[in-house]
């Protein structure tokens, strides 16, 4: 579905908000939005919200061979998925170009980094080694996918735990939850990326904003992703758009995303340690109890209660009922080896014909079955004398 | 919530409803019944592909996600379910040659989801403003092997009937105006009476949705 693209005085009102040093959105020029880390019920299962973008992330663990290049090595497969549930414009099926380039992006942020300890994923070398799946689904698209995509899997990954494994000689027994506590996954470290959308002043200079919501991602000309990690190591540069960049701004940016990323991972880590917590506690958990917010969208409906005592005996009375006009009896006549299944229904109808008197057609001539045979027959072949294609010629003797 | 039962139950969950999470469609909503929560969005009626066009009326598209890995045939199959309990509602006929896309994301599924996709699918669409010719409720029950039928189950339950000869699992969508029956899916084995006393059951309950 194609979307309404921004049109050029809304472009414009945005640039020239921004060189006066203001945002549409009042934040200011290094300000994120506000930033909600909701985990679900089971286990690698979370839900990020930056303003109004929302993205849901789900990890899955499965034992597989491992690649043939890393053989004591487990494997983490990310996949992301922009479905038209987020925006008009991104379509199921063919990966679109935002689709891919944001799959590459947390692949490198997530796997080249080397942040989950994929040796501690194997159970046995060249043979048996976790597979970890990380789901992404994008919710609602506000502008700034990166962020919210790389918080989302990031935290799913660091709340999943594996079924616990034990190796008793060759045999390998995966322990089901209900049997042994389940492991977490080992993480090295935690990184998380920064998006600045890049705007061309009047003067020539290039103005950032850090979170470009929607309205300013589609008015930028130029992006700088940078994926920092707690330690304040840069994992991720990815710099895409027309905008040309100098390094004392490249450097600049890179200060900036190192401090704010710190704050996010400790966001990051006081959420899953809120969640462990409530999880002791069994306090309210879950995206069912953590989305209710008092506003007026809501609406909530108590559990209701229903006395279904009456409803057997009622049921049973309504199918007897029904019974006698549903079920078509039907008579079963055997003759000469043939067996024919006449329903009710249609013997009636027969009887009406017979009758004569309500039918459409007249019963011009009653035939029997012999007499109809008789006049079926077209032309008497006999077949008893020899044929008389061959001239019967005797030689007699001359 | 946490603690699932297994003993019947005659009550539906909790719901809770929320209208308006995606702000890009033209109506949305997430819907939670009891912990199985899903996110619906509507966009439309509005531009559809030439494949899919259909002359007389609004063509409706459904694509629903699960939460783990790539599209499969079970999300097929939920996908015709929903639509065809969709298309009767909807007043397709008001805008031909129109596509009314329907998306539907699974957060978590803890018993009765296709139900709770349904409901949401129908509060999504009255958000969007989509003309409908009456609103839907869809109820899940399950009915055992000994005979007890459960409305609305949770995870366990719905994994019991699965495993026991004998039972079944059905699912009826119900219209508003006359609590008549627009679709039904049912798994397994169910006798005629255990059938009418389920229907009766979840017609009652459709009132509450």
């Amino acid at each position: 579905m194609k979307e309404r693209p921004i049109s050029i005085c809304e472009k414009q009102f945005l640039l020239e908000a921004l060189w006066e040093g203001k945002r549409l959105d009042g934040r200011g020029c290094n300000e994120a939005r506000s930033l909600d880390i909701v985990y679900g019920l089971d286990w690698g299962s979370c839900q990020v919200t930056l303003g109004k973008t929302r993205v849901l992330s789900q990890v899955s663990c499965q034992v597989v061979e491992p690649m043939f290049s890393r053989p004591n090595e487990g494997v983490l497969q990310v996949n992301v998925d922009l479905t038209s549930l987020a925006a008009p414009k991104f379509e199921s099926g063919r990966p679109s170009d935002d689709t891919v380039e944001l799959n590459r992006l947390l692949e490198r942020t997530l796997k080249e980094s080397r942040c989950l300890d994929l040796e501690s994923l194997c159970i046995v070398a060249e043979e048996k080694v976790w597979q970890i799946r990380l789901d992404i689904s994008v919710i609602n698209h506000e502008g700034n996918l990166f962020d919210v995509s790389s918080v989302a899997g990031l935290c799913a990954l660091a709340h999943f735990r594996r079924p616990d494994v034990t190796l008793k000689g060759d045999v390998v027994t995966v322990h089901p939850l209900s049997e042994r506590d389940p492991v977490p996954l080992g993480i090295h470290h935690h990184p998380v990326t920064t998006t600045f959308g890049m705007f061309q002043c009047q003067s020539g200079d290039t103005l950032t904003v850090l979170d470009p919501s929607l309205l300013e991602e589609e008015a930028m000309l130029g992006k700088m992703v940078l994926g920092v990690n707690g330690y304040r190591e840069i994992c991720t540069l990815h710099l895409a758009g027309q905008i040309l960049v100098d390094k004392a701004l490249v450097l600049r940016l890179a200060n900036l995303a190192a401090e704010k990323s710190k704050k996010i991972v400790d966001r990051i880590k006081q959420s899953l340690a809120a969640d462990e917590e409530s999880r002791k506690a069994k306090g309210p958990r879950g995206f069912a109890a953590k989305n209710r917010n008092n506003s007026i969208l809501h609406n909530a409906a108590p559990r209701s209660h229903f006395d279904f005592t009456r409803v057997t005996p009622l049921a049973r009375s309504v199918v007897q009922k029904n019974k006698s006009s549903d079920v078509a009896n039907s008579t079963i006549n055997s003759e000469d080896g043939v067996v024919d299944v006449v329903p009710e229904g249609v013997q009636t109808i027969e009887d009406d014909d017979d009758s004569g008197e309500d039918s459409e057609c007249e019963v011009t001539d009653v035939k029997t079955k012999a007499q109809l045979m008789e006049e079926r027959v077209t032309e008497r072949i006999e077949l008893d004398d020899d044929s008389e294609e061959d001239e019967v010629i005797t030689l007699e003797k001359v | 919530m946490d603690v699932e039962s297994s003993a019947p139950k005659s009550e539906l969950r909790p719901m809770f409803c929320e209208v308006g999470p995606i702000t890009r469609s033209d109506g949305s909503c997430m819907l939670s019944s009891g912990d199985t929560t899903v996110v619906c969005a509507v966009y439309g009626p509005g531009e559809v592909k030439p494949s899919k066009e259909l002359i007389h009326k609004a063509c409706v598209d459904v694509v629903y996600r699960s939460r783990v890995g790539n599209a499969g045939i079970e999300d097929r199959k939920q996908e015709i379910f929903i639509e065809k309990s969709c298309s009767s509602a909807i007043l397709s006929v008001l805008h031909p040659r129109t596509a009314v896309t329907v998306n539907i994301q699974e957060m978590h599924n803890g018993g009765g989801l296709v139900a709770a996709c349904v409901n949401a699918t129908c509060l999504a669409l009255l958000d969007a403003g989509v003309p409908m010719r009456f609103l839907i409720a869809c109820i899940h029950c399950v009915v055992l092997a000994d005979g007890t039928v459960t409305l609305d189950p949770s995870l366990k339950q719905q994994a019991k009937a699965r495993q026991q000869n004998g039972s079944a699992t059905l699912l009826f969508t119900f219209e508003s105006r006359t609590r008549a029956v627009i679709s039904s899916h049912t798994e397994g084995k169910v006798t005629q009476v255990k059938l009418q006393e389920a229907v009766t059951m979840a017609q009652s309950a459709a009132d509450k949705v």
